[in-house]
This record gives structure tokens, sequence and C-alpha cells, in this order.
């Protein structure tokens, strides 16, 4: 009978650790103002600020072209010579000098060519000094404005490099409905090759506040709530308030207003949460016990 | 008659004949677990590409539901038609009644839209796709491992061999030979490339649609012979792919591997993943299709890998991992060691009864007979052997005695008449004297005991195609026994008696209990009929107890339509959230399934898991033991809670081929008002429910949560313009560059090197994590590199409500059920949730913002089970009529037939009192034990009463009469009864995994029968008697008033005789 007794309270006593663990777990996150911002993000072009076309100065043959494509070039360097075809001239040969330092990025014409006057002949870029160009949708004018400071990112690129707006065009492009803009940027190192793609990204509208998955939120009709944990003693209960949201970024919810500093928004459930239920905390960091026994 | 029994031999030979055909109709009969009847589901969806569900819904919904509903020639009829009209694209689920044709169904429904799709839109109708929607979860898994090669050289050797042979299995649907190690052409094109080349992916795609195809240039004829010219497909393998010429908008050319990395790795695209005990194996995996035969379709896999063995090197080894047909053979096979069970104990009880091992046999061989013989209808009837028939058969067992044993006795009954010894003529003369006695009431009480199952036939399909089989197999073999009992028994006795004196009747090894109890129930019998108060209070009691039964027990009885079978596969199954890619998955579940094994590696032979999306797994494990099954179960419970990132599902794997219904426990329907208001009012209940935790789970159909959905609008207004600057591309392959970017798109299958690869486009992983990555997609227009958001209005938009229809209707479902194990709480829960619906119609919505006003109201959802029950009740019914009709057509006396139909009310009583006492269900099983019942009851009644009014005519006074029969009565009683007692036994205690399906059955039966037999033998020849003795006072009033009741008792027999008979 004894035996009967201890099985059955055994039985009792393992049938409530049981329901103690039927309880159901959530992760939260403590509701701490931070950065928020909107992020504007655009495809972006780096092209050269010093790109000097070298032009036939007369009709002429090309006799020699003396700096092949990619040769490094100095200002005042002689490049290509032309020899006149106009008896007038005597044939006189006319020697065609670099505009600036840089590289010769494009041949236009061969050896041997006849070229008229004012025909393009080579390219002389300067491959250090670049600047951005993107294009800006009509509707984020009123954000991109001179000044405005972001980061350039592209494949291959270790880092993001800063950049600022040096300006943007008023004049809004009826065909693709943008507006170009350029962007000053540092080319540390040259990384940055004239031609190659990547993506601007700005910052705007900073702003402190709450931020949380939309899992957190919890819609009943046009109104919106939000999930605390309460602690009550050893235990964690669930208390619903009422919040306003703000916009939506990347997944996350602004909530505007509702929500003090401290809070325990439950972000992720393992079931439905009732008001004043009893919950585990999955995921509770350590050093917020430590402030609690404080 | 005279030539038959005289000629043994005859009837030996013809016998055996058809004995011997019915072992080959048996051997013959396809084995299933279930009857063979169908229940098909078409599925069909539609997209409706630029228009909107409700623009669909309203020009060509309403007239496709019409028409799928107006569905109805020969046996197809649609019953349910369910459609559910998404953001995107519509489904249709069409639900036929039971015993449809599924092949006959799909392609009604597929002329039905095929005629339809003509008035559709192009895209529309280019996306109807209509096939059987599959509710059976039976599939074989088999894997395949070697030691000596790799996964693929494995694959190359066995595919050939297998694949071809696996498509000509009609039962399987889409049966293949899986390869983890699939690998696939990937095409990972570079965004900014693309973009400064100006190249969208839809010009890589037709690049790579004409290099992949061969072509055909005509022929020439040259002299007498003719030659085709043939321009050969110009992509053979990963090199020709690299360098394919790609033209781009500004009329250079590049190398395709100049803007994309190609390679061929394994595939990304994998919609499923199976594994066994943690490795990657080649797995052969099949499902049934709709209707088709799990066991049939097992079996002719593992018949062609059989057949393949040969052919495989000594290395190539195969395990069955999953293999339904070997679960149903068990299970089959316990039944049919019930089936013998039964026999055995029905002859048991036989030989006490009897004694003489001769004459047992000689009543005993019907058993086996009668079913060999039931053989033969059921193969013509196209009946297969299942659980439910053979446990007709079971059932039957004890009943075929019944027949047998009144002829022998009244055989033995004649010759205890005759002194002296006879000769073989005179023997014969005796015998069919005794034979030709008994003839009429054999046939006459095996039709009545068939008759009951008449009604049966008249009542649903569902009931019909489940305890159709079992009433078949008791109508057959039921009906073969009284045959058997008329032919072969007499011969036999003819044939032993060769030589033999006279004949004493062998004694009964119990006979002196016997006669024991049958004294001590003829003193019992007339104390209880004497006594004047007792009598009345059993009545009473007896009364009280049936009627308490009925209306108290009867609707706290547990309710299911038949029970399944066990299994030892337990099924864990795992949902998260987020995941956007199968591998991810992959790792997730493996750690599960070391966690499962960890903890019950003990408990668990073997695991095999199927990973069916980014965010869906299930592991099977097979349990080293059945019978830990609810042990493990419950453990498994307790280990897999919940938690916020993954939710978890545990419970026994059932490869049940029928569809069974399996309805939640509560169905709230919410209609009227627009979609949105019907949502949120839906998602409102549903919080509400949740909140008060009424049911352990609750959801709806369709989903009320709040969606979102990208909502991209091409900017038509810069269009002209761009055109006019030289862009060349159209909004489509906008939206196909985000659908590259962000999904990536499967371009049909490559041939490198004699193997077939799918091909792939995407760009890299990570292109597109967010709105604002898809708005910067660099698109080139002339020089300048515009984001995708110059050219498209790009927003979040609250998504579209889907709209549910149930037959025409547009509702929201809100359904819940209680968990397993908890199902007894369910009334209670839905009188809560009922109440809570109340409240909820008085409570202030305003919160919800509607503009219109839905209604929610509750509606029956056991409908299908409920209404064969009450179809059932009424074959119950229906039956009793039928026995009451044909017993007053016997006794032409209403009073008579009521008493014998006092039985009636003990058989149900003892029915529902046992069902109560061992917890069982009232099923469509156990509903039939009561029909079957009452045919036994009754049949006990009418021998007493029968017996009581002969010997009453023959001058008895009622009281003595109806004791005499009583005692006279009491052993053929107590045979019919304890051999179906018995019989049903081995069923009632549920062993074994076919047990489950008849235990209600069993309970009932066996349980019923010896309640209702023992009040019959007591409360019938008192009812009787109180007649007799009533109507005897009655009639001597009226004939003689000056009449004392005392001198009655002494007045010659004859007189009595003769006022019974002016009586009449």
């Amino acid at each position: 009978m004894k035996k009967l007794i201890l099985v059955c309270a055994i039985v009792l006593l393992s049938n409530s650790v049981m329901a103690k663990s039927k309880k159901k777990s959530v992760f939260v996150k403590e509701a701490k103002k931070q950065e928020i911002f909107d992020s504007f993000v655009y495809p972006a072009k780096v092209e050269p600020i010093v790109n000097a076309m070298v032009l036939s100065e007369s009709q002429g043959i090309v006799e020699k072209i003396s700096t092949p494509l990619g040769a490094k070039v100095k200002s005042k360097q002689s490049l290509v010579k032309v020899r006149h075809t106009d008896p007038v001239f005597k044939y006189r040969p006319v020697t065609l000098k670099a505009p600036v330092t840089g590289v010769v990025s494009k041949v236009f014409v061969s050896e041997g060519s006849l070229v008229s006057k004012g025909q393009k002949i080579l390219q002389v870029t300067d491959p250090n000094k670049v600047k951005i160009k993107i294009e800006v949708a009509a509707k984020d004018l009123k954000f991109i404005k001179t000044g405005l400071v972001g980061s350039f990112t592209a494949r291959g690129l270790q880092k993001s490099v800063k950049l600022k707006v040096l300006g943007v065009s008023p004049f809004v492009d009826p065909a693709t409905g943008t507006a170009t803009a350029e962007l000053e940027i540092e080319n540390k190192k040259n990384s940055l090759t004239p031609g190659i793609l990547g993506k601007v990204i700005f910052k705007s509208n900073i702003h402190n506040g709450f931020v949380f998955m939309e899992n957190a939120i919890y819609y009943q009709g046009k109104k919106t709530y939000v999930r605390l944990t309460e602690k009550e003693g050893e235990i964690y209960k669930i208390k619903k308030v009422e919040v306003n949201l703000g916009a939506k970024r990347r997944g996350q919810v602004e909530i505007v207003s509702g929500l003090k500093d401290g809070m325990m928004v439950i972000e992720r459930a393992s079931g439905f949460l009732p008001d004043g239920a009893e919950v585990t905390i999955g995921n509770l960091p350590k050093k917020k016990e430590d402030k609690a026994k404080l | 008659m005279k030539g038959l029994y005289s000629s043994p031999f005859r009837v030996y030979l013809c016998l055996f004949a058809l004995a011997i055909t019915g072992i080959w109709a048996g051997t013959q009969l396809p084995i299933s677990l279930y009857p063979n009847s169908s229940k098909p589901t078409i599925w069909a969806s539609v997209s409706y590409g630029s228009m909107s569900s409700e623009e669909f819904l309203q020009k060509y919904g309403t007239r496709i539901e019409g028409a799928i509903e107006g569905i109805s020639t020969g046996s197809l009829e649609v019953e349910d038609l369910v459609s559910n009209y998404g953001t995107s694209s519509v489904n249709y689920n069409v639900d036929f009644g039971w015993g449809a044709d599924p092949k006959e169904a799909l392609r009604e429904v597929q002329n039905l839209l095929n005629a339809q799709s003509g008035s559709w839109p192009r895209e529309a109708r280019d996306s109807l796709r209509v096939n059987f929607w599959s509710k059976s979860s039976g599939f074989i898994a088999i894997s395949f491992f070697s030691e000596e090669r790799s996964l693929d050289e494995l694959y190359d050797l066995l595919e050939p061999l297998l694949v071809p042979k696996l498509a000509k299995v009609g039962d399987a649907e889409g049966a293949s030979l899986w390869n983890p190690n699939r690998k696939e052409v990937r095409i990972e094109l570079n965004p900014e490339a693309m973009a400064q080349l100006g190249l969208f992916p839809r010009n890589i795609e037709e690049v790579l649609k004409s290099g992949m195809a061969g072509y055909f240039g005509g022929s020439v004829v040259v002299g007498t012979g003719k030659l085709t010219i043939q321009m050969p497909r110009e992509l053979e393998d990963i090199k020709t792919l690299e360098n394919l010429l790609i033209p781009t908008q500004s009329g250079t050319i590049v190398h395709l591997s100049d803007i994309a990395r190609i390679d061929l790795g394994p595939s990304s695209g994998h919609n499923r993943i199976f594994k066994t005990n943690g490795a990657d194996s080649l797995i052969l995996f099949a499902n049934p299709r709709t209707g088709g035969n799990v066991k049939r379709m097992a079996e002719e896999i593992l018949a062609i890998i059989e057949e393949v063995k040969p052919q495989l090197p000594s290395d190539v080894q195969f395990r069955n991992l999953v293999d339904p047909s070997e679960f149903i053979r068990q299970s089959v096979s316990n039944v049919i060691k019930e089936v013998f069970l039964a026999a055995g104990l029905a002859v048991l009880v036989l030989f006490l009864f009897i004694g003489s091992f001769k004459n047992t046999i000689t009543a005993a061989i019907e058993i086996p007979l009668s079913m060999v013989l039931a053989f033969i209808m059921m193969k013509i009837t196209g009946m297969n052997l299942n659980l439910i028939s053979l446990g007709g058969l079971a059932l039957s067992a004890g009943m075929n005695v019944d027949a047998s044993v009144v002829v022998m006795e009244n055989i033995f009954r004649h010759f205890e008449k005759v002194k002296g010894p006879l000769n073989y003529n005179q023997r014969l003369q005796v015998i069919i004297r005794a034979v030709k006695e008994v003839m009429g009431p054999v046939v006459a009480s095996t039709i009545a005991s068939l008759v009951v199952f008449a009604p049966l036939a008249f009542t649903s399909d569902l009931t019909n195609a489940i305890l159709g089989d079992l009433a078949k197999a008791v109508v057959f073999s039921h009906g073969f026994s009284a045959f058997v009992a008329l032919i072969l028994v007499p011969t036999i006795r003819l044939h032993l008696m060769k030589g033999e004196k006279g004949v004493t009747p062998p004694k009964s090894p119990i006979n002196g209990s016997l006669l024991k109890l049958e004294s001590g129930y003829a003193t019992a019998l007339r104390a209880f009929i004497k006594s004047k108060l007792v009598k009345w209070i059993v009545v009473a009691t007896v009364s009280g107890a049936f009627l308490g039964l009925l209306f108290v027990v009867m609707p706290k009885l547990k309710k299911e339509i038949i029970g399944t079978p066990d299994t030892d596969w337990m099924i864990l199954s795992i949902n998260t959230s987020g995941n956007t890619n199968i591998r991810q998955m992959e790792t997730t579940t493996s750690v599960e399934e070391a966690r499962l094994l960890e903890k019950f590696g003990s408990d668990i032979n073997y695991t095999f898991v199927q990973i069916r999306g980014a965010n869906n797994a299930t592991v099977m494990a097979r349990l080293k033991n059945k019978g830990d099954m609810n042990k493990v179960w419950k453990s498994m419970e307790g280990e897999f809670q919940n938690t916020p990132t993954q939710y978890y599902w545990v419970g026994p794997w059932n490869p049940a081929e029928l569809p069974l219904p399996d309805p939640p426990h509560m169905r709230l329907l919410v209609r009227g008002g627009s979609t949105e208001d019907r949502r949120l009012m839906a998602k409102d209940i549903l919080d509400d429910l949740q909140e008060k935790q009424i049911f352990s789970r609750q959801w709806s159909e369709p989903g009320v949560s709040r969606g979102e959905n990208i909502e991209v609008n091409a900017r038509k207004e810069l269009w002209p313009l761009l055109y006019q600057q030289g862009a060349r591309f159209s909004p489509y392959d906008v939206s196909d560059l985000a659908r590259v970017a962000t999904e990536g798109k499967s371009l049909g299958d490559i041939n490198i090197n004699g193997d077939t690869f799918p091909v792939r486009l995407n760009f890299p992983e990570g292109t597109v994590s967010s709105m604002e990555d898809l708005m910067a997609l660099p698109i080139r227009v002339g020089d300048k590199i515009l984001p995708f958001k110059a050219l498209n209005d790009v927003s979040l938009v609250q998504s579209k409500p889907r709209i549910y229809r149930e037959n025409g209707r547009d509702i929201v479902v809100i359904m819940a059920k209680e968990k397993k194990g908890e199902e007894h709480k369910k009334d209670e829960s839905l009188a809560a949730a009922k109440k809570l619906i109340a409240d909820y119609d008085k409570k202030d919505t305003s919160y919800l913002g509607l503009t219109t006003k839905p209604q929610a109201y509750f509606e029956d959802a056991d409908k299908e089970l409920n209404g064969a029950l009450k179809q059932l009740t009424l074959a119950v019914l229906m039956s009793i009529l039928l026995i009451f009709l044909t017993l007053l057509l016997q006794f032409g006396s209403f009073i008579h037939t009521m008493i014998v139909l006092v039985a009636v009310p003990l058989g149900i009583m003892g029915v529902l009192g046992s069902l109560f006492a061992f917890s069982s269900t009232l099923s469509l099983n156990s509903a039939l034990g009561i029909i079957l019942l009452n045919g036994i009851a009754v049949a006990n009644s009418i021998l007493l009463v029968d017996f009581i009014k002969k010997l009453v005519a023959e001058g008895m006074v009622p009281i003595e009469a109806a004791i005499l029969a009583g005692k006279k009565r009491l052993r053929p009683i107590l045979i019919t009864s304890l051999t179906t007692i018995l019989g049903m036994l081995p069923i009632a205690l549920g062993s074994g995994e076919g047990g489950k399906i008849l235990q209600p059955l069993g309970i009932a039966v066996s349980g019923g029968l010896w309640i209702s037999t023992l009040l019959t033998l007591f409360l019938v020849p008192m009812f009787e008697v109180q007649y007799l003795d009533w109507k005897r006072k009655k009639d001597f009033k009226l004939a003689k008033p000056n009449y004392h009741s005392d001198e009655i008792q002494k007045t010659p027999q004859i007189k009595q005789d003769d006022v019974l008979e002016s009586s009449l």
C-alpha cells in the first residue's frame, strides 16, 4: 500500500513537472532606443574626373602612335604624330601632346589611317581621380541634396568608401524620371577603377527610436499591440500593450509610441500567448538578470 | 434428397471440388487494409495572370464552380467543392462521393475545365492544371548503398535498370530514384556586368534556349538517296556554355563567362531531401496515386527490385526503409489468426456440448467449408481480403455451427425414438424425415439473421463503403452454412452410421455440470416467475437501466467512424519559419534527429527523414517494439515542446489507404460582409478562442493573419520616351529581372556527356535581401545606370485576403480540435466556444472598424459521422421492423411478437453497457454489432416462445411449459450464444495491428450477447407466462364465468387444448 502511494505521488509529481514544462517559451528583446534611418540605395557608376580627348588638329595620316593603350603619360608628353596630307602644309608632321597626366584609356585610330580635323585619336584618363554618378529617382530628390554623406560599396571592394553629394542636376530626364547627381569620393590606393558599378547607400531621416521584428506586432482590427513579459517574483507573465507603429524597414517595425525604455518585448513565441499567461524566456540575457538583482 | 444422402461420395466429391475452387478463389483475393472503396478528390488550379481574384471570380469563377457542382454522371456526384482564390491563382478541390471511380472523376473535371477554358484569357488557359489530390499517407522508401561506389556511380548503375520499370507501376504516382548528389548547371549572373552591357536575364535565356536545342533543316534528295540536314545542338558541355556568345545592347558580343560564373555543382533547387539514420543514400521513393492500392504498389516495386537484383554487382545492397505492404500483410494475417482462433473456440464449445469427437467434427466442418465457399462469392463480387471482410468471417464462424447443430440434434432425436436395429434404407428414411422437419426452420432462421443486414444497403455511402464488406462476408458465409448443414451433415451422419445399430446421442464431457445448470436454471426461473415482487423489481430495474444507457450513457460514448491500426512508426514533424534554403532546414533537422536518437535511441530501430522544404521536415522513427508506441509517443511529446523558433508535431504514422474523414471538433463559419471584414472578424474570434484556451488547437481556413506583398507597378508614362532613347527592353524583362534576382529561374534541362542536368539562372545569393535592394537593381538605359525604382513604383502593400468558398458560399471557417487523448473534452469545449460566440455577438467590436456585418455561426463538424450513425440507427430500427414483421407472420399474434422482441432492448442494453464498461467507441462497427446482436437475441427468444407455445398447446400449464421449455432450450441457446461470444473474444481483446479496428465490434457482440442472453432466459419466459395466464383467465371468464382458477389445473388437458383452439 505504501508503495502504491509512493508510485501515485511520483506520478503526480512527474505530471506536475510535465505541466510546468508546458509553459510557452518566448524570445524577448529589451526596448532600447537606437539609431533608425531610412536608407536610399542607388546603383552607382565610377567615372573619371579627368578624361581628356586628343583630337586631330588637321587632316592627315597617322604616322606614329608612340603611346599604346594603357601607357602612362605625362602632361605635354607627345603621343601621336600626324602627317599633313595637304601639299600646302608640305606634308609637315604634327605632334599631338598629352593634355593631362594620366593613362591612355582609348585608342580610336591605327597607324596609317587617314584622319580629318577634329577626329578623336586618343583618350587620356586619370584613373586616380574619380567621381561617382548616380541617377536619382524624382521622388527621392527632396532627400538627396548637395552635401549629403553616404557610402559606396562594390563587388570586390573590401570596405565601403565614404562619399558626399557634390551636386544634383536640377533637370529630371522625362524618359527615365531621374536627375543625375555627382558625388565626390576619395580614391585611396586606386581601388576604384573608373567604369565599375557599385551601390551608393544614403542614410536619411536619422533619429532614435524603438525597432522590433515584425513578428512582435499583434494586430487586432485597426489596433496594434505588442506583448511584454513582466516579472512577478520568479515568474514571467504576459502583458499586452497598445502601440503605434511607424515605418517598416528591412523586416523591422518602428514603434512610435506606447513603449518605455527597458520593457521586455516578445519577438517570437512558441504559441499563442493569452494575456496574463506564464512563460519562460528562452533568450534571457545574463546581464539583465544582474541588473534586476541590483 | 434420398439420392443425395445415399451417395456420400458424390456429395463429398462435389463439396471437395467446391472447396478447392473456394481455396483457389481465396488465394486470388487481393489483400488490403480496408475495403476496396475510394472517395476521390480532384484538384485543379488556374493562375489568373493580370486579373485580380475578385475579377476572376466574378467573370469566370462562379461559372466554373457552378459547372463543377453540376457534375452528375453515373456513379459520379460532387459532394463538396472548396475554392480558394489567392492573389494570383485559384485552387479548386472537388470531393466526390464514396465509390466514385477516381480516373473517371479526373477525366470529368478535366473535360469540364477544358471546355470552359475556351473563354478564359490565354495565360489562365495555359496555366490550367488538373490532378488527383492524394490524401493517402502511405509510401514506400528503399535505400540503396554500396561500400565500393560513390552515390553518383551507384545512381548511374541503377537508374537505367530501375526507372523505366518503375514507370510501369500503375498504382504509383511519381515513383523515382532520388540521388542526393543530383547536380545542376548553375549560371550565376553578375548583376553589374549585366547592367553595364544593358543585358537582361531574358537575353541570356533566349541564347541559352536556342543553344540547347538541335534543329532539323529539311532534307535533300541526292540521286536516289535522301539526306536529312541536321543541325546538332551547340551546347555540349560546360566549356561550350562558357563560350556561348551573347550579343549586347551596344552591338558588341561577349562570352557568357564574362558576365556569369558557370558551374556544375550540387543542386540548390532540391525540393526534397531524404536521409536515413543521418546519412544520405540513394532512395527509391513512391507514393500511391489516388485510389491506388498502396500494398500492390509496394509489392510491385519490391518485385522489380527482386527482378533487377541478379543484374546488380555484389557490392550493391538495399534496405526496405518503409514498406506499407509488410505492415498491411501483418495486420491482415493477425486478423486471419483471430478468425482461426474464433473457429477453434467455436469448435471447443461444440465439443463441450455435443461430446463425441466425430459429431463435433461433423458439425465443425461447416466453419471452414462455408468460409471457403464464401471466398468464391467474394471473388465473383470483386471483394478483397481486408480487416473488415475478415471481421465478417470471424463473426460468422460462431454463428455458422448453429444450423449443423440443429440438424444433427434433430437427427439424434429421431433416432432416440426408434427402437432396435435399422437397415440402411430405414436409417435413410429416418434421416430424411428428421432433416425435412427442420429444413424450414433452419432456412427461415438463416434468412432471418441475414435479413437484418438488408437495411444496411440503404444507408449512406460511407457506411456502405466500410461495412458493406463485413455484411457481405457474413451473408455469404452464413448463407452457405445452411446449405452445408442440410446437405453435408445428414450425409456424413448416414455414412458414419453404417453397421451401427440404433443410436444413442453421445454424452457431453461436461454433461453433469450441464444437467446441474439446467436444473439450477429451472429452479431459478420458477422462483423468478412465481415471485410477486422480485420480477417486477427486475423489470423496473432493467427498463431503468435501458433508458439510462440509451439517454445518459450513449451520448457520452466516444464516436468514431472506424478505428485505425497500430504501427511501429512514429513521426516527428518539424516546422520553422524564415529559412530560404532547404539546406538550412537540413541542418536544423540533423540536430533534431540527433536529439531524438540520443533520447530515444534505445527504443528506435532506425530513422527515415524527409525534408520537404526550407521550413518543413519529418523525421520518421521505426520503433524496436510496437508495444512501446504509447510510451514513446508520450515522452516524445514531452521532449519536443514548441520553441519560439521551432514547432513540433508528434504522432504515429499510419499508411491506411482509406480516406476516412478526420473532421475537426468545431466548425465555426464566418459569412456575409466583405472579404476583408470577414477576415478581421474571424481573426478576432480566433484570437479570443486562443486567449481563453478553450481547445488545444485552433486554426482557420483560409489563414487570417495579416500578410504583406511588395507591389511593383511599371511607370507606364516613361516607356514611350525610353523607347525613343533606344531602350530595347519591355516591362516583362524588368519583372523577369526581379524574378531571377530573387528566386532564380529554371531553364529546362541540358545534356552533357549523356547525362541530363537542370539549368538554373540566378543572381549571387544575397543580391536582393530587402525591398531596398530590389529597388536598387541596376538597369542601363543609354549611358545611364538607373535604379529599378526609377522605372517602377515599388511599395509594401497589405495583401488581399484570400477568397475561400465552400460550395459557392464565401466564408472563413474557424476550426478547432482537441489534442490526441483529450478528445473527450470536445463537447464541453464546444459548449464553451458557443458561449464565447454568444458573448462575442453582444460585444462592442467597433475597434475592428468593420464596414459590413459578417455573422458567425456553428456548423456540425461531425456531419459525416453523425449522418452515418443516424442512418445506422435507422438501419437498426428497420431491421427491428423486419424482425417484427417476420415474427408477426410466424406467430400471427401481436403480443407474442412483442414478447419475443423484448430481446431487442436487452441486446441494445448489453452492447451499450459493455461499450461503456470497456470505454470502447460508438463506431460503425459497434452499431453493426447491435444489428447482429438483435438477430441472435431474437433467435434465442423465438426458440423459447415457440416452444412454450407448443407445450401449452399440448396442454401444459404455462408456468410448467415455460420451465420445461427453458430447460430443453437452454443447451441450444447456450451453444449459439457461447460460440459467438467466444468467437468474438479474441477480436474484443484487440490484439495485434489490425485488432483495434474490429475491437468495438468484438466488444459489442461478445459483451452484449451474454448480458442479453442471461436476461432473455429469465424475462422472456416470465412475460410469456404472464401473458398466457392473463389470457387464459380472460378466456375462461368469457367462456365459463363461474370457473375458479383452482379448478383449471385439475381439468383434463384436452379441455385446455379445446379452449386454446377455440380462442384462436
